[in-house]
């Protein structure tokens, strides 16, 4: 991989801020500041990592990156374009080209769906405004994450955990996105599994041409991905950490 | 109330003398049992903590199961469990761990969220397990809660709270507090810390540990995560589909590990830092090859024969325990041969 020109933003933010409101007996009607006028950038093929404690925003930033959500004020930006957020069918549009996976798959699919059913539904929401039609390959989506074509008749809730995360990271390469944005996933998982679906990221990212969020609380693991980690506390971005140049510092 | 076994006997037998565990599902497919344990044994001593390390599907969990009572009535479990010196009888029917569980064995799992009723103030649900062990009035019972929410450094307003309205955190220590209430001589911990964020994580592990130092407390924490049980452990068992592959005090087991299984686990941990424009594959984790082997067709000698990567001929025969330092080693190999060097 190399950087130079490439170093364009896919996705970019500026100055967003984004409030909750959480009523309760306990806290009162409290406002919770997300994100506090956050500003950053994701550069083409690039891996970036978010690093943060809970409730840092790292979660609600992923979500208004994969314009899941519209922050308050500010603007989401996608290849230098402001995202239309009023434009509906533009947002459909543009959402199957950010894919989010989140860190508990067990959650993310329904239990009853077989494989191929998790599958499909993304590329028939897809492919309803798609045109010309374009028939998937599904042998060729497995295997490149990895996954036994036994599975596509299984349903869900008889995978393990790591199909089950290979799984939804399959379905969100369904839509051909430009770029990946995982929550968490490697979270809470076996050491020789994390291991395993990292490398199965990286594979991932240099063949398909990916561009990669990371969200992560383990830095050591967003020190040995990312090309870039951020740091983010209560809504903003505290601190940035690129990663030595190869040509110029540091050995392996 | 009778108590089965008196927390004060002999301060010098162990809390915990396991030996010969055994546990096994009886399989609807396969023809032969799926053996999730096999012949496990161990000892606590009072204020010690053990951790036992081991991936999803190496059997710890049965393991903390068994030694709780807990397993579910499909599973077919034999031990030599002695709980403070008491042996526990191989009969021993639910009313009989019923009176030990939540008041001599502490447990804490690890989903906070599911191990709280959500309709039940956090307060009451910690002053329950108070009520079904002691012969205290509600008022006594509810002063202690207090007193165990302020050592356990929460608020004396979250008594009257909903499991809902706490943060992981928080809930993870109402459930702690349910495992303290009655004093417990054992604590058992499963994942307690897996849903947490780090930093919340170590909040935990360091009370825990200090209570544990506090009121002489022994610990059995079961983690995936070597970094949890650095944190909390004097001791590690590692665990790998159904056997033990070696123990060994924390730091020296972590910092030199005799057995190829565990070299290759912590091998896995990411360690290298990332470099610009280098190719991704450089970034890589180590992994260790193949899969663990499904628990109905086991292999006759060392569980990780089909993994290793220095594997020798008698490593078909059932590995006995090797004397390392201060710990032991389930390898025919450990103490012959540098290992990793290769064969």
């Amino acid at each position: 991989m190399s950087g130079g020109p490439a170093d364009r933003a896919v996705l970019s933010a500026a100055n967003i801020s984004m409030r909750y409101r959480r009523g309760g007996k306990l806290s009162g009607s409290e406002q919770i500041q997300a994100l506090d006028g956050m500003s950053l950038e994701v550069r083409s093929g690039e891996i970036l990592a978010l690093v943060g404690p809970s409730g840092s925003g790292k979660s609600t930033l992923a979500r208004c990156l994969a314009f899941l959500e519209r922050p308050d004020s500010g603007e989401v930006g996608f290849q230098g374009e402001a995202v239309p957020w009023e434009d509906v069918l533009a947002m459909r549009g543009l959402r199957r080209r950010v894919q989010l996976v989140f860190q508990d798959p067990a959650r993310a699919v329904s239990p009853r769906f077989t494989t191929e059913q998790v599958l499909r539904e993304p590329q028939q929401a897809w492919q309803q405004r798609a045109s010309p039609q374009r028939a998937l390959d599904w042998a060729q989506l497995l295997a490149e994450v990895e996954l036994d074509p036994k599975v596509l008749p299984m349903r869900a809730r008889s995978l393990s955990g790591g199909q089950l995360q290979r799984l939804v990271l399959a379905r969100a390469l369904v839509t051909e996105p430009d770029a990946l944005l995982l929550d968490e996933t490697f979270s809470g998982l076996d050491l020789s599994l994390q291991a395993k679906l990292a490398n199965l990221v990286l594979g991932l990212v240099e063949s398909r041409g990916l561009t990669c969020v990371l969200i992560t609380h383990n830095s050591a693991l967003a020190e040995q991905l990312a090309d870039r980690s951020l740091v983010l506390s209560q809504g903003r971005v505290v601190d940035e950490r690129s990663a030595p140049d190869a040509s110029t510092g540091g050995t392996s | 109330m009778t108590k089965p076994i008196d927390s004060n006997p002999d301060p010098k037998s162990p809390v915990l003398r396991l030996d010969r565990l055994e546990v096994r599902y009886p399989s609807r497919t396969a023809e032969s049992d799926a053996v999730v344990v096999d012949g496990l044994g161990c000892e606590i001593a009072r204020g010690q903590a053990v951790g036992v390390l081991g991936e999803s599907g190496s059997g710890k969990t049965s393991l903390a199961l068994a030694v709780t009572g807990l397993l579910p009535s499909e599973a077919r479990c034999s031990m030599e469990l002695e709980i403070l010196g008491r042996p526990v009888p191989a009969a021993a029917d639910e009313r009989f761990w019923r009176r030990l569980r939540g008041d001599t064995i502490g447990m804490v799992f690890q989903q906070p969220s599911l191990a709280l009723h959500p309709m039940r103030r956090v307060g009451l649900q910690v002053a329950d397990v108070l009520l079904s062990h002691r012969p205290w009035s509600a008022r006594s019972c509810r002063r202690k809660v207090m007193e165990l929410l302020d050592e356990l450094d929460l608020e004396s307003d979250i008594f009257q709270a909903f499991p809902h309205q706490l943060s992981g955190g928080q809930r993870q220590r109402i459930v702690l507090a349910q495992a303290l209430a009655c004093e417990p001589s054992l604590l058992v911990a499963d994942e307690p810390t897996t849903a947490l964020d780090r930093k919340t994580e170590i909040q935990v592990l360091e009370l825990v540990r200090r209570l544990s130092r506090e009121r002489q407390m022994a610990l059995l924490w079961i983690s995936h995560d070597p970094g949890v049980l650095a944190e909390i452990t004097d001791r590690i068992y590692v665990m790998y589909a159904g056997r033990w592959m070696e123990e060994g005090p924390t730091e020296s087991l972590l910092a030199e590990p005799n057995h190829p299984y565990t070299k290759l686990l912590l091998d896995c941990l990411p360690r290298r830092k990332a470099l610009r424009s280098e190719p991704l594959d450089r970034r890589r984790l180590t992994v260790i090859p193949g899969m663990a082997p499904p628990a109905s067709e086991l292999p006759s000698g060392c569980r990780f024969v089909d993994r290793c990567p220095v594997v020798t001929e008698s490593c078909g025969e059932k590995p006995s325990p090797v004397p390392m330092g201060q710990g032991r080693t389930w390898c025919v190999r450990a103490g012959s041969t540098r290992l990793g060097s290769g064969p």
